[in-house]
């Protein structure tokens, strides 16, 4: 990994931050690793230009303009315009509330579901048969097909693209969770807490999830860039948001049309999700180590 | 042994049976009815019932299962909806070219990925090994249908070197010309996972005693690296390559649509676009199989390459 070779002079001062909180000792350790930052920067940059779209983007992104349609990238139409005369520099801002939405929606969906799955997998022997059953039957089951099914079945909406690509990936998740859980399991505090007469809800709340919280931060983030991926290809499919909002995916798609005359269609949508898809890889690498935990380091 | 592979298939005929309750309840749940891709815009009640008759979409759901599952038991996945031939013949004829694609594939990412591996791990932490993985992480992050149109851009629309379409030929063979791009996207695409993992194993069976052992009997670092360090250090890439054999439709979906390339990735995508349900089924019953039985495969393999490992 890049960053081992950003670690070793951080370990070599590391008497400097041992006084300060947790939080801190991190921050100064991710701030060392300058991919990471540089990702982290643009990221958020990202966010908020996606927050703040119709302020940030120059023109409307779904009103037409058929006299000025598909004009390469000038002063006036800094990414050029599409085969409707639409902006695609604002519809790319645009199409980034979409990526991003979904992304986090989806990711919180996937953290939800892989936690109590794993969680109760690990601490209930009863369940874990069954539980585990069902991930190897989604592991049996290609990937994509089966996101591409649901979606065709019950139709193409952003809501639809969340539920599915969470239903169809908090496997990675379960198991880690489970993995995890059930070394802390046998742990000390574990058994002192159980003897001390706390509920198995408090135990999870309490003991094991901030044990694990660490790895599944690292989780989150790393998920985030695979979940851009899968909905970009989805939009790119016309099973992801539909028309005329904007998407990254969407717009290759209709790009592609027009592969032979307007390269700008086809290069800057694609290159937003390549930038941001890696932007989320540094950071959530990044954040692996810096974490000092165990956790973390499982991932 | 023997027992070991009986109790393995004996556990997979459940698994595929559930599969198949799953995607035939998702399929009777969803809202859409496959009848409407098979009339016209206006057609009449009867006209719609007489589709769904022929579609044997008028039985109640339990016996529409029970009668599938009992043929299919006997090999016999019924008719599809929209191809004119049976279930399977329309998985056997898309099977061929998505096999050529992808073993050509793998053998791609497998001669790409192990030296890269194997050299980062050798000389860690120096300034190839930072490249190689810098590249990984590129390539992790590269949306494989956008490679794709970036190929297909550069070298079919500038160059006109590459043919961006179909397989160019008539014959059992793929022309060589209009394999090339599909290769690469599909190759390409699975390197980094590869060679992460050939790294990381390398690195681990490198600390090992035996490479030690081998070192002090005066081998020949090759020799070391290959007949003892590597052999060893393959078995998790042969895991990952065994569990990326789900991607063998999936993965193929989004570069075969791109291609238009005449196999089980564009019969999946064709198949659930016209809510072809007999195949969809087929095609789900299919991969899992095909999945499971390579996972056996790998395990079985296991025991060829590291001598220690035995099935009881």
């Amino acid at each position: 990994m890049s960053s081992e070779r950003l670690a070793s002079p951080a370990t070599a001062t590391h008497g400097q931050v041992r006084s300060g909180s947790r939080f801190r000792r991190i921050a100064w350790r991710y701030s060392r690793n300058r991919p990471a930052v540089v990702a982290m920067a643009f990221l958020t940059v990202l966010i908020i230009v996606a927050i703040l779209a119709p302020l940030a983007a120059p023109y409307d992104p779904v009103v037409q303009d058929l006299p000025r349609r598909l004009e390469p990238p000038s002063k006036e139409f800094l990414l050029g315009t599409d085969a409707f005369g639409r902006d695609s520099f604002s519809r790319m801002i645009y199409g980034a509330r979409v990526s991003l939405l979904v992304a986090f929606a989806t990711v919180a969906l996937i953290i939800l579901i892989g936690t109590t799955v794993g969680i109760l997998a690990a601490y209930y022997r009863l369940l874990d048969g069954p539980l585990m059953r069902i991930v190897d039957l989604l592991m049996a089951m290609p990937p994509l097909f089966l996101l591409i099914m649901l979606v065709a079945l019950f139709g193409a909406s952003t809501g639809h693209t969340v539920l599915f690509i969470a239903l169809s990936y908090w496997r990675t998740t379960a198991r880690y969770v489970r993995g995890q859980v059930l070394s802390l399991k046998h742990r000390d505090y574990v058994k002192a807490a159980l003897a001390s007469g706390a509920s198995d809800l408090r135990i999870f709340v309490r003991h094991i999830i901030p044990n694990i919280s660490d790895g599944l931060i690292v989780i989150a983030t790393l998920s985030i860039s695979f979940v851009i991926l899968l909905e970009t290809a989805l939009s790119y499919l016309g099973l992801g948001a539909q028309p005329p909002t904007p998407s990254w995916g969407g717009m290759l798609a209709d790009g592609r049309q027009y592969l032979q005359i307007s390269w700008w269609l086809t290069v800057f949508p694609g290159l937003a999700i390549f930038l941001t898809v890696m932007a989320f890889n540094f950071v959530g690498d990044g954040l692996r180590d810096a974490f000092d935990s165990r956790s973390a380091k499982a991932v | 042994m023997t027992r070991f592979i009986v109790n393995r298939i004996a556990q997979i005929i459940p698994l595929l049976v559930l599969l198949s309750v799953f995607i035939f309840t998702m399929m009777h749940l969803a809202p859409g009815s496959p009848e409407s891709f098979y009339l016209t815009d206006h057609y009449t009640e009867e006209q719609a019932e007489a589709v769904r008759e022929k579609l044997g979409l008028n039985e109640p759901p339990v016996r529409q299962y029970l009668t599938w599952l009992g043929a299919a038991i006997r090999g016999d996945f019924g008719q599809t909806f929209s191809y004119g031939v049976s279930v399977t013949e329309v998985i056997l004829s898309r099977l061929w070219p998505t096999l050529q694609l992808q073993l050509l594939a793998l053998s791609v990412s497998v001669i790409i990925a192990v030296p890269a591996g194997v050299i980062s791990a050798l000389r860690r932490n120096s300034r190839l090994d930072h490249s190689i993985t810098t590249a990984t992480l590129f390539g992790l992050s590269m949306p494989d249908f956008w490679f794709a149109l970036l190929l297909m851009l550069t070298f079919s629309v500038h160059l006109g070197w590459l043919p961006a379409f179909g397989t160019g030929s008539e014959g059992l063979f793929a022309a060589p010309l209009n394999l090339v791009m599909p290769v690469a996207v599909l190759g390409l695409s699975a390197v980094p996972w590869y060679a992460r993992v050939v790294r990381s194993s390398m690195l681990d069976s490198l600390a090992e005693d035996y490479i030690l052992t081998a070192a002090a009997k005066g081998l020949t670092p090759t020799r070391i690296t290959i007949h003892h360090a590597l052999r060893i250090a393959i078995l998790p890439l042969v895991t990952v390559i065994g569990l990326s054999m789900a991607r063998v439709l999936s993965g193929v979906i989004v570069v075969e649509t791109i291609f238009v390339w005449p196999g089980l990735g564009q019969l999946a995508w064709e198949a659930v676009i016209r809510q072809d349900y007999p195949v969809i089924l087929g095609l789900t019953i299919f991969t899992a199989a095909f999945v499971m039985i390579f996972s056996l495969i790998v395990d079985i393999l296991y025991t060829y390459i590291d001598p220690r490992i035995r099935y009881v």
